[in-house]
């Protein structure tokens, strides 16, 4: 399903994406509808236009700028990953300083863990991890895998267990 | 005559392809989005993480197939359901040396998922040690209480491809079996 219109005006909160049919509309916040960012997806089409797909409808944005459909990439995305996650996990585990770069390439705020071989990691490192097998290490999201994360799995990443792994 | 009536009627049938939409689900690190390539790519690329999830149009047989590559991870669960909506059928895709993970696929497949659809249990990995053969799965799964659905199971690998295809053609013959009554 395509629908077309012109001139909208968005407004990206926390966990939606309000849209609105005029400018005037958007500051009187009168809009004609929210996506909920738990169910979307953005996928960058061309240098000024990018997809915000939900399983039942895709909504196609252009932009005047590239600089600017940048920036409404980047806060969809967020905005999404925020949705999806609790970050009660991660910040614990981020209160250990040796947890708050990946063990394996250093980037910053990793969000993704290891947790039999009790090392935090990034992304693209968790990539790596899985595909070694499970056998060898067990990847699992800080943030979108609240349930796994017992107590005992959280306190072995704290204080006095600062543990590097190389492979 | 009767062979040019057949071949009139296979252009017709061409000219208006069937499309299905289906999605592949499965705990975190199966290989979904691995078996997603290999089915669009035939090769095996390497992957990250998916965030949420990753959809792609590909061409199989004479249908044009949509298939949504799902990863919500635990948070997520509830959030399934709107993607399993309007959909033909789904693969669930369980990495076969992964004990640990069986209880959680059993679990999803048994509570959360919409079992009217026509699906198919993968039980990827075959090319590796340690991996269990279908049939040990299905015990694993306790599939064979579901036996009122229609589901299936196959062995396959994202890696190597192998039973891959066969096992989305039987998919796509189950959504033309559904699609008939």
């Amino acid at each position: 399903m395509r629908g077309e219109a012109k001139d909208v005006c968005g407004r990206l909160a926390r966990r939606q994406v309000y849209l609105y049919k005029s400018e005037e509309d958007f500051v009187v916040g009168v809009g004609t509808t929210s996506i909920d960012m738990n169910l979307g997806n953005v996928k960058e089409v061309d240098k000024k236009s990018f997809d915000l797909t939900t399983p039942y409808r895709t909504f196609s944005f252009i932009t005047d700028h590239e600089q600017e459909r940048r920036e409404w990439v980047e806060a969809m995305k967020q905005s999404i990953t925020c949705a999806l996650s609790n970050y009660e996990v991660a910040q614990r585990i981020w209160s250990e300083e040796s947890n708050r770069t990946c063990a394996d390439c250093g980037a910053p705020k990793p969000d993704w863990a290891s947790i039999n071989l009790c090392v935090v990691i990034c992304k693209k490192c968790a990539g790596e991890h899985r595909s070694l097998g499970p056998s060898i290490s067990k990847v699992r999201s800080l943030k979108m895998d609240n349930k796994i994360w017992t107590e005992e799995l959280i306190e072995v990443r704290l204080p006095g267990s600062s543990i590097l792994c190389e492979y | 005559m009767g062979t040019l009536v057949s071949r009139v009627q296979g252009l017709c049938g061409r000219s208006h392809p069937r499309k299905a939409s289906i999605v592949i689900i499965g705990p975190h690190g199966s290989g979904k989005t691995t078996l997603l390539y290999r089915l669009k790519l035939n090769k095996a690329v390497e992957t990250i993480p998916t965030p949420t999830y990753i959809v792609e149009t590909l061409i199989f047989e004479d249908i044009i197939l949509l298939v949504w590559d799902v990863s919500l991870g635990a948070m997520g669960g509830p959030l399934k359901k709107h993607f399993l909506e309007g959909r033909q059928g789904f693969l669930y895709v369980v990495d076969s040396t992964d004990s640990e993970t069986f209880s959680d696929a059993r679990d999803e497949l048994f509570y959360n998922i919409n079992l009217d659809l026509p699906f198919i249990v993968l039980a990827n990995k075959q090319d590796l040690d340690g991996a269990c053969s279908p049939s040990e799965l299905v015990d694993h799964l306790k599939l064979d209480t579901l036996r009122a659905r229609k589901w299936d199971v196959c062995g396959c690998s994202g890696i190597t491809g192998e039973g891959v295809h066969e096992a989305l053609e039987k998919l796509c013959k189950m959504i033309a079996e559904a699609e008939k009554q």
